[in-house]
Formats: structure tokens, sequence, C-alpha cells
């Protein structure tokens, strides 16, 4: 149980959900532009671990941009906001079902019922 | 009982134990005089050194698989054949891979960058080197031959300063060729036992780099600044 708890942390942290604020809609941004913009006051290495996060969750996208005598990424959302959220709401649905099984499904049956 | 009939000759022939305790004391004066010195060239001997009574010994096992009895008897045998078939090209391999094969899968996913700014370091340092750009959001730099490469996660978090610092200390292994120390003290460790109880000498060359990245910029703020940054990612 202690386990299939745990998955859920794997979804979004705070951090990770302020800069994805900040890439919607559809924004391309810079590392450097999405921490001047973030409010709280985190380093600007700590926003390039976030973003690499979301990349790897597939959550963003990234281009690599080489000018002015230097290289950078330009990050951007994979899919809108709406999108994003009815995945993240069809992901914590299956992890449920798959954690607490009938249980789960009953609730959502009564749930739905209710309204 | 062929083959331990082998093994004890071998153990029993005075002639044959001198020529290996001999090999060994080399092997360890010349992996003493390596840390010292930190020439590859002596890294190459010690290998040469340990294992020539290794494949000494293996030669003389009259391992025919034919005449095993006995697990110590297959044992020795299946070591005698993997010294005198396998370890030699397996040698190779790693030696090939190690300074053509990496190097240019590594350029292959790099992209070459022609900076201006970088052309006056290499220039300013008396140094010649290329620069490639690896897309990696983890900041990372290292020089491999005259080959610098460096992350996009390295030009994100550092400052100009911070990037020179850093590219000056790669500058500095170009220049010294410490590439090719660091690569031969891993394969040789890979392949002598004596030499997995031995510390690097390239802890030395890491510190010259750092000393040539600050004499250049005359502090070692920037350098100090790019490495904690680093180490926050």
């Amino acid at each position: 149980m202690k386990e299939k708890v745990a998955d859920f942390d794997s979804l979004l942290s705070p951090l990770e959900g302020d800069v994805l604020k900040i890439l919607w809609p559809d924004k391309k941004m810079l590392v450097r532009e999405i921490h001047t913009k973030l409010k709280s006051k985190v380093a600007l290495s700590s926003v390039a671990v976030i973003l690499d996060r979301l990349y790897d969750k597939q959550i963003v996208a990234r281009e690599v941009e080489t000018a002015r005598g230097g290289a950078r990424y330009i990050y951007y959302p994979t899919q809108d906001k709406n999108a994003f959220e009815k995945s993240v709401i069809d992901k914590t649905v299956n992890q449920l079902i798959k954690a607490f099984g009938p249980n789960a499904v009953s609730y959502f049956n009564e749930r739905f019922r209710k309204r | 009982m062929v083959i331990l009939e082998s093994v004890a000759t071998f153990v029993t022939d005075p002639a044959k134990m001198l020529i290996v305790v001999v090999s060994f004391l080399f092997a360890i004066s010349t992996l003493l005089a390596w840390k010292k010195y930190s020439k590859p060239a002596l890294l190459y001997a010690h290998l040469i050194f340990v294992l020539s009574p290794i494949f000494y010994f293996a030669l003389s096992i009259n391992c025919s698989l034919s005449v095993i009895r006995g697990l110590l008897s297959w044992c020795t045998a299946l070591f005698a054949k993997f010294i005198i078939y396998i370890l030699p090209p397996l040698m190779a391999f790693v030696f090939v891979s190690g300074i053509f094969i990496i190097p240019k899968l590594y350029k292959r996913r790099g992209k070459q960058l022609h900076f201006g700014w970088f052309s006056e370091l290499c220039s300013k340092a008396g140094v010649s080197a290329r620069l490639y750009l690896l897309d990696k959001a983890k900041p990372e730099a290292f020089a491999l031959g005259e080959s610098i490469f460096v992350s996009v996660g390295m030009f994100e978090i550092l400052s100009r300063e911070e990037l020179e610092a850093v590219l000056l200390h790669e500058l500095h292994h170009v220049k010294s060729n410490s590439s090719w120390n660091k690569f031969s003290a891993v394969f040789v460790r890979l392949f002598s036992p004596i030499a997995w109880f031995s510390s690097d000498s390239v802890e030395e060359d890491e510190l010259a780099a750092d000393e040539f990245a600050c004499r250049f910029q005359k502090s070692n703020i920037h350098l100090k600044s790019a490495k904690r940054k680093v180490e926050l990612f």
C-alpha cells in the first residue's frame, strides 16, 4: 500500500506546476526567462533541473539554440493545459483503481450516481 | 591430473618462480614511478610486467580439455584458455574503443561550435582545440584528445566568465594530453589487479588544470563559482 501511495508523488511537484503555468499556453521560453518569471526564489540551476525532469516526463519538449556565442534550450509544453489536466486525471484514476481495485470503482460509481 | 601436474611443475621450478617474482617487482616499481612522474608509458610497462608471468603460466599448462579431471583442473584449464585466447582480443577491443571509437561517437553526437570568443581564448592560452556541444541539460564538460565537449546545461547555468574558467581548465587537459593519461589509468586498472589498489595520479592533472585557469583569469572566483553551480544541479 505504501509503495502504491508513493506513486502519486511522481505526478508534479509544486515547482513543476509553477513552471508549467508560466509556459502555458504554447509559450516558447528560455530557462533564464522562466527563472525570472517564477515567484518563488529558486536558483537558476534548480529551474534547469525542473525543466529537465519535465522533459524526461515528456510534459515539455525542447530545442537547442546556438546564438550570440552561446547555447541554450528553448522549452515549450507538449500539450495545452486542458489536454494535460485530462491526462493527469486519467493517470490518477488508473492509479487509484490499480491501488484500491473494486473499492475505487464502487466509489466512482456512487459519486457519479449522486451527481 | 595433467593440468595440476603442470601447475605443480611451474610453482616448484625456481627459475620460473624467479621470473614471476622479478616481473611483479618491476610491475610494482613501474606503478610507483607512474604515480610520481605521470607518464602513461610507465603504466603500459606496468601492465606488461603484470601480465607476462600470467601468460607464461597459462602457456605452460598442458590444458587439453580432453584430459580434464576434477573441478580444480577444469577451472585451471579455463583460466589458461581465457588468458591465451580471450584476454588479448578483449584488451585490444577496449583499447581501440577508448582511443578511436568512443571519441568518434561523441563527435557524432555533438555539434561542433565555431565561436569567435572561444578561438580567441584558445589563441591566448596557446592551445589549439575544437569545441563540441552535447545536447544534455546536465552541466558537463570534458576533454577528449584535442576536442572539448560541453553540454547545453553548462552554457545555461554559467556566466561567460565562469564558462571561460571551465574551458580554460579543459584547455589545460588538451595541452597536457591528460585525457590520454586518464584513459591509460582506467585501461590498466581494468587488466592489472595490482593497479586496483593504487590511487590516481590524475588528481594532480585536475589540480594543474585548475591552477592554469585561475592563473589565466588572475582569480579563482569564477572557477569556484562554476563548480558550486554545477554541484547544485
